[in-house]
């Protein structure tokens, strides 16, 4: 059964009030986005640690920097947008280490595409990320919360502030491009 | 045209095991007692009404205040009286190196002037207006009053001025 948590106003509202307050306000909304923010993460680095060690690195800042987020943008948009920069900083750092066992790929592919049946899903998938990083950041956000995260469109909505119709065209378009990206770049292997 | 197949028909993600809410309230924990100076809200200052209500105030009074200022500023001069001639006198008497010479003739005639309307023909009860010719006659009689024909030649020999013009203006005065 999924929580029902307090709308991201009211959540900052609460911060503003400070001490404890603000404790309690950064607490609820790690337990609101974690799962989102961690998975994001995960996609990218494929294991737990080293997606615990970025997550972290993404709690500290927004906490520590919650005080001067400007209320015009989306939270959640605020909370990617850190995750995502944190997590390309510790995969810039990490190049020179070797890298340590990783996930299973995040898709499965199944047979019948005459272009996908000739590459593995580890492919697939790294060329499926490197498109959504292709995207503006406001469709990628919405293209990972539908996809990966598997929330309807009601959900979305109330989470980005958007209208559901416009995150269906904007859903749509963001799966066109994607197809293209990847298409393209696996017809030049 | 063959239409691509939807690259998305093929792909299926795999389930994602999501974390529990203990896990995060834990990292959160940690992260504060890790972190525990809590910095104050900034607002910036343009974001507080009170700021804008309070600077457009403080226009709307500065702006009030000069206006009424100026207005008191501007002093209404008083009509002073005009100097008596006495006074006159004395203040030529004390600058008299100041005085340009031509300003200085025309002062004495001012009061002199003045002096032939107070006493001959200044009529408190009915005065008539002059004519302008009367006046000028007036005026010449006062300046020449004191000097004849020869002295005014003389005169006007040694600066070397055009004799012959103003013999003849000199007699059609006299």
């Amino acid at each position: 059964m999924k929580i029902k948590y307090p709308d991201d106003n009211e959540l900052l509202n609460l911060f503003d009030q400070g001490t404890s307050f603000s404790e309690k306000a950064f607490t609820i909304i790690t337990k609101k986005y974690g799962n989102q923010l961690y998975w994001q993460i995960r996609r990218i680095t494929k294991n737990h640690e080293q997606t615990n060690d970025v997550l972290q690195n993404v709690l500290v800042k927004v906490w520590t920097n919650l005080n001067t987020f400007n209320r015009d943008s989306n939270l959640y948009t605020w909370l990617y947008r850190i995750a995502r920069n944190e997590t390309l900083n510790f995969l810039e750092k990490e190049k020179r280490h070797a890298s340590i066992d990783t996930d299973d790929s995040i898709i499965e592919i199944m047979a019948g595409h005459e272009v996908l049946d000739r590459f593995s899903a580890d492919k697939i998938s790294e060329l499926l990320l490197k498109a959504i990083e292709t995207l503006p950041e406001k469709q990628a956000v919405i293209f990972q919360l539908k996809y990966f995260e598997d929330l309807k469109y009601s959900e979305i909505s109330e989470q980005l502030g958007t209208s559901e119709g416009a995150l269906k065209a904007s859903y749509f378009h963001a799966v066109q491009k994607i197809q293209h990206f990847v298409l393209n770049e696996l017809n030049h292997l | 045209m063959k239409q691509e197949k939807n690259i998305f028909d093929y792909i299926k993600r795999k389930e994602q095991e999501n974390l529990s809410t203990d896990f995060f309230e834990n990292l959160s924990a940690t992260i504060i007692k890790q972190h525990p100076q809590q910095t104050t809200k900034i607002v910036p200052i343009h974001k507080k009404k009170i700021h804008w209500i309070l600077s457009v105030a403080s226009v709307a009074a500065i702006v009030l205040f000069m206006v009424i200022w100026n207005e008191n500023k501007t002093v209404k001069l008083k009509i002073t009286e005009q100097p008596t001639q006495e006074e006159l006198l004395a203040y030529v008497n004390e600058n008299i190196d100041d005085f340009d010479e031509d300003l200085f003739v025309e002062l004495i005639h001012d009061q002199k002037e003045q002096h032939l309307h107070s006493k001959d023909f200044s009529n408190k009860e009915g005065q008539k207006e002059k004519s302008k010719k009367q006046k000028e006659a007036e005026f010449k009689e006062v300046q020449f009053e004191k000097l004849n024909k020869e002295e005014i030649l003389d005169y006007l020999r040694d600066e070397e001025l055009n004799i012959q013009d103003l013999e003849n203006t000199i007699d059609e005065t006299f």
